[in-house]
């Protein structure tokens, strides 16, 4: 008898305690009243208040410019970091697919290899070369950690391209660009949606590079909202900014795989 | 109309081909035979630009191309496993060729069209590779090389795919079609009974080396060699 479902339990149980029940959790504080928010250090501080219904966090995000701003930058950001990432990722993946069998093994190592760096160290190495803070190195950073992954992924598609077609194109008359541009592009293409989901989520939520390597200007909703639960002490508010986030991500992440599927 | 003169290549410490001489009349259909490995597939290849000697000359049409581009030689391929884009209908597959060359649309439908039909493929044209089957993906594969009117065909193994009986369909089929565009052929095979079928001349390959090229009876009535007369499956 078959029992793989058994095999599930465990990280149904981690998925579970791990990501549906603060999620929940989130999902319900994004609906309640604010706190007191007295004062930082006073005994009745209340980062919210329990038991209470109210919209007014989604309000405020809706309607103060401020709030708007900031999530038309962190999409920016995103869209910006998604592009270049898909760009030199492409470049790369098609170097993996382009390379003879022990040197692609190598390269694939070489990908991986910078993910072996503490983040902190990552970060200085940027900000020695791409400059000490600005957007600059925000994007820069952003870039650098989310390449590796765009680039396998691609490079996942490329290898399930069988190099005949591209044969095949040139002796039928393509140049070497139009064969790319005819038959290895759009056949990859589903690897480049499934690494943009991938960039896009990764990129909009990001969190480390901004408030590491930016300046207020370049901060992301993350960013906000870790500073609304750790300065402003509004959880309620906080939760609303991540539920809007969370939102806007599903519905981009659903679109680009819809148009995925439609293609494989 | 082709001419391989002295055309040598290797592949690291392999010798794939060895010092072969070869010249393919207007018009004609010659076979290339012998087992795997024996480099009739790399000389292929060489005709087609997908790879480059090391030494010789190949001329096409009695110009050297030896190391032309694929795309600058006006030949057309049957890759072995039909290297039919996934992606594009069977007549956009047939269409590339022309697409490439800038032809008007109405005219690209047109030519298509009728390759198609002259290839028994009417009304599959909207339909995928994936949605076809074994002998109809060979008959469009061809149909998009012959589609360019190029002056060379290179077949590489076209009917080890197919069933028996899709297998003695496609040799005449493929035999009327040579004749009747007297488009000259070169067609690598590993079976025997194809080449003997199919081809005016038959150079028998070995260890990248021709053996002997000569018409099909001639080669069954005189083997120039215990290689030859084995492969053949004839007795000495």
């Amino acid at each position: 008898m078959n029992r793989w479902p058994l095999l599930l339990v465990p990280s149904a149980l981690l998925w579970l305690a791990g990501v549906l029940a603060p999620l929940g959790f989130v999902l319900r504080l994004s609906l309640s009243s604010s706190g007191n928010r007295a004062g930082e250090g006073r005994y009745d501080t209340l980062f919210y208040e329990p038991g209470t219904w109210s919209f007014a966090s989604f309000v405020e995000i809706f309607t103060n410019p401020y709030y708007r701003g900031l999530f038309a930058f962190t999409a920016a950001l995103a869209g910006v970091v998604t592009v270049l990432t898909l760009i030199f990722g492409y470049v790369l993946a098609y170097a993996i697919y382009r390379a003879p069998m022990p040197r692609k093994i190598v390269l694939i190592l070489l990908i991986a290899l910078p993910k072996f760096t503490n983040i902190l160290v990552f970060v200085f190495g940027v900000k020695m070369i791409f400059g000490a803070s600005g957007p600059g190195p925000v994007i820069a950073g952003e870039v650098l950690m989310l390449v590796p992954y765009a680039a396998l992924t691609i490079a996942a598609a490329l290898e399930a391209v069988p190099y005949p077609l591209i044969e095949a194109a040139r002796g039928l008359g393509a140049s070497a660009a139009m064969a790319f541009w005819r038959v290895t592009l759009p056949l990859s293409l589903p690897g480049v949606l499934a690494a943009a989901i991938l960039t896009l989520l990764w990129s909009a939520s990001a969190f480390l590079g901004p408030y590491l390597l930016g300046e207020p200007a370049q901060y992301t909703v993350a960013v906000e909202v870790d500073r609304q639960v750790h300065q402003d002490l509004d959880w309620a508010l906080a939760a609303a900014l991540n539920v809007v986030l969370l939102g806007v991500l599903s519905v981009a992440a659903y679109g680009l795989s819809v148009w995925r599927r439609r293609l494989a | 109309m082709l001419e391989f003169i002295g055309v040598s290549k290797s592949f690291g410490a392999v010798t794939a081909v060895k010092n072969v001489s070869l010249r393919l009349e207007p018009g004609e259909l010659m076979a290339i035979l012998g087992p795997s490995g024996c480099g009739k597939t790399t000389l292929l290849r060489i005709a087609g630009g997908y790879d480059t000697p090391d030494s010789g000359t190949v001329r096409i049409g009695g110009r050297d191309l030896t190391r032309a581009a694929p795309e600058a030689r006006q030949v057309g391929m049957v890759f072995q496993n039909y290297a039919l884009f996934p992606h594009m209908t069977a007549a956009e597959n047939v269409e590339f060729g022309l697409r490439m060359r800038r032809v008007p649309k109405p005219e690209r439908a047109r030519k298509a069209a009728e390759i198609l039909s002259l290839a028994g493929l009417e009304g599959i044209g909207e339909r995928k590779p994936a949605a076809l089957s074994g002998g109809q993906q060979q008959r469009v594969a061809l149909a998009r090389a012959l589609v360019i009117e190029p002056s060379l065909l290179l077949l590489d193994e076209p009917l080890a795919n197919l069933d028996r009986n899709e297998r003695l369909r496609m040799r005449g089929e493929l035999r009327t079609l040579q004749r009747r565009l007297g488009i000259a052929a070169i067609l690598v095979t590993h079976d025997q009974d194809d080449a003997l079928a199919l081809a005016d001349r038959i150079a028998v390959m070995n260890a990248g080396v021709v053996e002997q090229v000569s018409t099909p009876g001639e080669l069954q009535r005189n083997p120039a060699s215990a290689f030859v007369a084995g492969f053949l499956g004839l007795a000495e």
